[in-house]
């Protein structure tokens, strides 16, 4: 069950995003086609190389990978586009990387675009109060908000934490950003701005919720052996773990032990490696509770530890620990899912491409995806190759 | 006016919501072979596929979590500030709700509720919550 099969089996060999942020003129195709053709330069390889692909999450259609193929121009023998919400790019690269060691494919192209701002596609709620929901949405939850406010209440009650612990993830995730030249939201922030910022629905604050933006992003993989003749450094796949808890809040249970806790461990086990063994860490963000409960389930510390953790600058540029390096869907961008963008960050702090914002020359990376609400995980241990 | 999301009885759920319409009940669902309780209602039981019933509990429990929502969906803006509480109903289980007060501070994880009917004027019937100690 955790076999180390696929441990260093396959790696990441291209990453690109769109245009993010505002993107009129765009659409989710356009902005796929845009962030493939650069990740695919990145690789030094050509859209007819793409044998597998996968994609998920946009509006509009379905059979989403087989319309975003045709655009794209590419005739794959393998696609995939199973939604699980925000942890689902990383949990791709997980059925990327058997696919490859299967030999269903050699190369695979994972895509994702949004035009959430531009279409105004965003809401809060917004979903059919049908099937398990009869029993949530005519209630008024705001969502997927209101099932994080849910789990925020909560932790502030067993452990303690208060609004200004939450509020230092978003102050951490905004200095990243002033050092992202491509970062949404860069403006000073600081723990007050956030704890003056209007409530939405207690404990969580308007501050404490990840942006809107249009945007897409692009990750190429292959073997790891291929990987090695290609234009840039391979970024291993160590070791990565899924799991669910739940779908609808009402259904968790218990609202502060995330799947975290089953997808770090498979991921771990997977990658011989464990929480001491990560030099860097990109964990959605989607809202500032998201991190702290990954911290903890993840085991980089110990339950109820996460505000000490990011105490004391821990998490922001200089500290000791980089986390969301981009400035996370807080603050570089959000286009609604967010998973993509971690991978893409991660890789680029692997092969130290990050510029001003780059942490050191980081050996072990961890990405963390969280989707729905609080529903789904995803764990993937990214390693550059020794050289 | 926008209204509200009204639920979309499936048939799984028609006895549940029955209850609630013509009984004011709260209900959740017993398993006949293993004893099991569950909420939301199946078809059968999550726990060993065995047949279940419908039965009534008292609507008393816990509140588990809750949120006051002062940004809310299409349709509850009326409403607004509201709390949406998860509670563990003492019969097992957990129900989502709206806590029904003019008392938002008294609103806490922990503090007892028990279950009212809203009634609407098109005849629609929702459980809701209320503080056990309001005078219900």
């Amino acid at each position: 069950m955790t076999s180390p099969g696929l441990r260093d089996r396959t790696a990441i060999v291209g990453v690109a995003e769109s245009d993010i942020g505002k993107t009129p003129g765009h659409t989710v195709f356009s902005l796929q086609q845009q962030a493939m053709t650069a990740a695919l330069r990145d690789a030094g390889l050509r859209p007819a190389d793409v044998d597998g692909f996968m994609t998920s999450g946009y509006p509009y259609t379905e059979r989403q990978a087989v319309s975003a193929a045709e655009y794209l121009g590419l005739r794959p023998r393998y696609v995939d586009d199973t939604n699980i919400g925000g942890s689902g790019f990383i949990a791709a690269m997980e059925r990327a990387a058997a696919a490859i060691e299967c030999g269903l494919c050699e190369t695979v192209l994972i895509t994702y675009g949004s035009t959430q701002y531009s279409s105004k596609t965003r809401a809060l709620g917004g979903r059919p109060a049908e099937f398990g929901y009869q029993f949530e949405v005519p209630y008024g939850l705001p969502l997927p908000l209101g099932g994080y406010a849910l789990a925020a209440q909560r932790y502030m009650h067993l452990y303690g934490a208060g609004s200004a612990d939450l509020a230092e993830v978003a102050v951490a995730a905004r200095q990243w950003a002033q050092l992202n030249p491509k970062a949404v939201r860069t403006k000073d922030l600081t723990v007050d701005d956030v704890l003056a910022s209007p409530m939405i629905s207690t404990p969580l604050r308007g501050l404490d919720c990840c942006l809107v933006t249009d945007g897409g992003g692009a990750v190429v993989m292959t073997s790891a052996e291929r990987a090695r003749d290609l234009r840039a450094d391979p970024v291993l796949i160590s070791g990565t773990g899924y799991a669910q808890s739940h779908e609808s809040i009402g259904n968790a249970a218990e609202i502060t032990d995330t799947a975290a806790r089953e997808s770090g461990r498979l991921a771990y086990t997977r990658a011989g490696l464990g929480p001491s063994d990560i030099d860097i860490a990109q964990i959605y963000d989607s809202f500032t509770i998201t991190v702290l409960l990954s911290l903890e389930d993840l085991g980089l510390c110990g339950k109820g530890e996460a505000a000490a953790f990011v105490a004391d600058g821990r998490i922001r540029p200089g500290g000791d620990f980089p986390l969301n390096t981009s400035g996370g869907g807080l603050s570089y961008c959000h286009p609604g899912m967010f998973g993509i963008f971690l991978i893409i960050e991660a890789v680029r702090q692997l092969r130290g491409e990050t510029g001003n914002r780059q942490a050191g020359s980081p050996r072990v990376a961890l990405c963390h995806g969280t989707g729905g609400q609080l529903s789904t995980a995803s764990t993937a241990i990214l390693r550059r190759e020794e050289t | 006016m926008i209204e509200r999301p009204q639920p979309k009885v499936t048939p799984d759920a028609e006895a549940y919501w029955e209850l609630v319409r013509e009984h004011g009940t709260r209900s959740v669902q017993r398993c006949s072979d293993c004893g099991s309780v569950q909420f939301y209602p199946r078809l059968l039981c999550v726990a060993c596929g065995g047949p279940v019933e419908q039965a009534p509990v008292s609507g008393r429990g816990s509140i588990y979590s809750f949120t006051v929502v002062h940004r809310p969906p299409a349709g509850f803006a009326e409403l607004a500030p509201y709390a949406v509480a998860l509670v563990d109903l003492d019969e097992g289980t957990r129900a989502m709700g709206r806590v029904v007060t003019d008392d938002l501070e008294s609103v806490r994880i922990g503090a007892r509720v028990v279950t009212i009917i809203e009634r609407t004027d098109e005849g629609e019937a929702l459980p809701q919550f209320a503080l056990a100690d309001a005078g219900y």
